[in-house]
């Protein structure tokens, strides 16, 4: 059922361990588990050379569990591609963490850092700590629908830079603050921000909506404001509001697809808008 | 170290061989006669039941240079699944499908078999980068192509009617900047763009700037290019370039060099691109019988293909006008252009061929009508103007193509039916032969460079550049896919004596030459007076100093000149 992974020493240099997934771990013997290639550095090393695995592998995806004991900061590209079971992280966790996911659950109890989840495809990410910068985000270059398709990531600390870049489908809640531009370039989805953000929300979106409980410092000149909102609604859950509405981002497109709602108690100093909003 | 290659079916057009089962022999780098050698010390390759070829030569392939560079950049996504890893010793690690990384270029180049491949346009002021850039690439023999379309110098000479001076000017540049023949890319484009203009430049409309025409830059550069009996024809990219209704503009520009001297005196490159038809791009059709029909009964023209293949691709080219066009046309939002002060300048969009695309349809059908309809395959060389139709690691891929009509179906069934019923594609039923395919993928593109002494051919003292296939040529020729594998994964490569390749796997990292051209055909008082006047020029036209513009000897890895004349 479970496999428990205990690091042996602190690691010095990223390691580049895509193989730790239910995927790669159902079906195969706690040897063949522990001869998995891991990159530390430049060096290929073996999985068992770095982590003490223990536990019963078993042969379903869907019932393989695995629980890291202790902090993985440097190991990268956990849970890559994997389309279900579980992960549970005792500690922190390294950049790319659940890239590519299709199914499952991870769950990590200290910090992320960068592209947790990113372009993921379906699944679940809870995180009890801090994430680095682009949740759920569309890699570098990648143009159009690459970005989260569908699936819900959690945040209970606060998040970095660009939160939900490119995204096209998906829940992103983060229940502390955000850094700048959150829904960057989005095109659908919802990401909920219930603390401050340090602004720019929504640069270049064309679809979907960000929802910011706390302070917003300005709004983008390309948002146009469209009407004051008595509440929000993210997976079931409604938000108190009221919300000032924003739609845009008119420089990416026309049609001014995306939604912004912004606390209304939170940002007294965006009361300027109101008059607009009655001169229509 | 010496090498006897046994009993394998060998292919080698410029002496005439063909498929006849033959023993080679390799020491210190040349191809020596087998029955010299000692068998006891040499290594001995068991070639029976294998295709033996000399080892290809590409003529046009955007492998080096700052445009290639930019590209890297604009595409981080080209970068993140494609990986080679690093073997010490052995080889190093690389990325990228499209752009790939400099040292990959050269081990993909050798896992199929290649190993010279011309860099085929750089501006002359950043050729510096593309030495530095073709110095790291392993393996291959190289040479680039500087851009002398838009050059201020070259067309304030041809304006003046200076073709002497012209040719002087030429002559230093390519010894100053050790380029190998000259590249024209939309004559006179580069000009208009540092203005903002040039989308659509005809081979008739005048440069106002300089008051001449395309077609006085192209007559004008191919007449430097005989005085200074340069080994390769005047390479060009034509006018109106991707644009509906380009095929008359090219066969323009074909009939302006008639009678200009003995043998090919231009090189119409990537032609698949030059060879539409219809009034704009919905009606597209293809161009291809009449400049096939242009191009048999003309013997002066060489092209090559410049085949589109179905998949991502990243445009490249020195006709930035028609790069902003484009990007405008593609649903990529993304693009990166720039202008080099004097000499030209460049734009980067990447792209996707679809299947279901009439207008990608097509082009992929234009690009082999070409190649099957002209019947001189010594005139006609397969390339995919990497990676501007498509990388060049799809070689094979084209090779089934060109060799068998059953691929060629598999493909135009699942393509837009439009643009099926449009092309004469289906109706062809000429397939390449093994011979064909060495002529065109090797004899032929070392001839047009002039280089057929010591590449493209396996006959004694020409360069050990030789290729193995795993393809029996009695009974393998009719399984496409069996081509394509055996293609894309050479089961032998030799580059200079030495086996750089075996069983589809790098084996040895070494570095090839770059050849560069030193003309000595004119007077020296003539060139002495030129120089001087660039000098002068020079302060006023350019932000560098001219001692920094010239390229020393040394700052190249293995240079190999090739003196022509005097």
């Amino acid at each position: 059922m479970t496999v428990t992974l205990i690091p042996k020493e602190p690691f010095k240099v990223l390691i580049d361990a895509k193989c730790i997934t239910p995927d790669e771990f159902a079906g195969k013997s706690l040897e063949e588990i522990n001869s998995l290639e891991v990159y530390e550095g430049s060096l290929v090393r073996k999985l068992g050379d770095l982590f003490v695995i223990k536990g019963d592998p078993e042969d379903n995806v869907d019932e393989t569990r695995i629980v890291i004991e202790g902090d993985v900061w440097k190991v990268c590209r956990i849970g890559e591609k994997m389309s279900g079971g579980s992960i549970l992280i005792k500690g922190s966790a390294g950049h790319y963490l659940g890239r590519w996911m299709q199914g499952g659950r991870i769950e990590v109890r200290g910090n992320v850092r960068s592209w947790l989840g990113a372009e993921m495809q379906d699944g679940t990410i809870e995180v009890f700590g801090n994430a680095g910068s682009f949740v759920g985000g569309r890699l570098r270059g990648k143009v159009g629908k690459k970005g989260m398709k569908k699936g819900y990531i959690i945040i209970h600390g606060s998040a970095g830079a660009r939160v939900g870049h490119g995204m096209v489908k998906g829940t992103i809640i983060i229940d502390g603050n955000s850094g700048p531009f959150p829904g960057s370039e989005m095109m659908g989805g919802k990401i909920l921000i219930r603390g401050d953000c340090e602004g720019k929300a929504g640069a270049n979106m064309i679809g979907g909506s960000v929802i910011i409980c706390g302070r917003l410092p300005s709004v983008l000149p390309g948002f146009y404001i469209d009407d004051i909102a008595p509440k929000a609604k993210v997976k079931k859950e409604k938000i108190e509001g009221p919300f000032y509405v924003f739609v845009g981002d008119a420089l990416a497109s026309r049609i001014c697809g995306g939604r912004l709602y912004i606390h209304k108690a939170s940002n007294p100093h965006l009361k300027v808008y109101e008059e607009l909003l009655e001169e229509v | 170290m010496e090498i006897i290659i046994k009993g394998g079916y060998v292919f080698d057009p410029i002496n005439g061989v063909k498929g006849e089962k033959l023993d080679i022999g390799v020491k210190d780098g040349k191809i020596v006669d087998p029955s010299k050698l000692d068998e006891r010390n040499a290594k001995v390759i068991d070639a029976r039941g294998k295709t033996v070829m000399p080892g290809g030569v590409d003529i046009h392939s955007h492998i080096a240079g700052p445009k290639v560079n930019v590209g890297r950049l604009l595409r981080p996504e080209d970068h993140y699944i494609s990986f080679i890893k690093a073997i010490t010793g052995v080889k190093r690690s690389g990325t990228g499908k499209t752009t790939p990384t400099v040292a990959s270029i050269g081990y993909r180049y050798a896992r199929m078999g290649w190993t010279t491949v011309i860099e085929p346009a750089t501006p002359p002021l950043k050729t510096r980068h593309t030495h530095e850039e073709l110095n790291d690439i392993p393996i291959l023999d190289k040479a680039c192509f500087p851009l002398v379309d838009s050059n201020w110098f070259i067309l304030d000479y041809i304006s003046k009617g200076e073709i002497e001076k012209c040719a002087a000017f030429v002559a230093w540049l390519l010894d100053a900047i050790k380029g190998y023949a000259l590249k024209l890319v939309d004559p006179g484009v580069a000009e208009l763009w540092s203005q903002g203009k040039g989308y659509g430049l005809d081979l008739d409309d005048e440069i106002p700037s300089f008051g001449i025409t395309p077609r006085e830059i192209i007559t004008g550069l191919c007449k430097v290019n005989r005085m200074l009996k340069l080994p390769h024809s005047i390479h060009v990219h034509c006018n109106r370039l991707g644009i509906p209704g380009n095929y008359s503009t090219t066969l323009e520009t074909m009939r302006a060099l008639e009678g200009m001297g003995d043998g090919i005196t231009i090189h119409i490159t990537h032609a698949q691109f030059n060879s539409y038809k219809g009034d704009n791009w919905p009606a597209l059709r293809s161009g291809a019988p009449e400049i096939a029909d242009y191009v048999n009964a003309h013997e002066h023209v060489s092209i090559d293909m410049g085949q589109v293949i179905f998949g991502g691709a990243t445009t490249m080219t020195a006709d930035a006008p028609f790069e902003f066009a484009l990007f405008h046309m593609t649903p990529i939002r993304k693009w990166a252009g720039s202008e080099v002060e004097v000499e030209s300048a460049s734009g980067i969009v990447p792209f996707k061929y679809k299947k279901k695309s009439i207008v990608n349809a097509v082009q992929w059908c234009i690009g082999l009508e070409l190649a099957l309809l002209i019947k001189d395959p010594w005139r006609v060389i397969p390339t995919t103007d990497h990676p501007n139709g498509g990388p060049f690691t799809r070689y094979p891929r084209l090779i089934s193509w060109l060799m068998s009509k059953k691929a060629r179906e598999e493909v135009l069934e699942k393509i837009n039916k439009t643009a099926r019923r449009r092309s004469v594609l289906p109706d062809i039923d000429r397939e390449y032969s093994l011979y064909e395919i060495a002529i065109s993928t090797r004899a032929a593109p070392a001839k047009l460079l002039g280089l057929e002494d010591r590449k493209g051919q396996l006959g004694e003292g020409a360069d050990a550049d030789i290729a193995i296939y795993d393809l029996d040529p009695t009974k393998d020729l009719n399984d496409p896919d069996r081509i394509v594998k055996a293609f894309k994964y050479a089961y032998c490569t030799i580059k200079n004596g030495e086996t750089v390749v075996m069983n589809g796997k790098i084996a040895k990292t070494s570095y090839g030459r770059t050849f560069y051209v030193k003309s000595s055909v004119l007077d020296e008082e003539l060139m002495k007076g030129v120089v001087s006047e660039v000098k002068q020029k020079f302060k006023e036209w350019y932000t560098v100093q001219f001692s920094n513009y010239i390229i020393d000897e040394s700052e190249i890895r293995h240079p190999e000149p090739l003196v022509m004349g005097g």
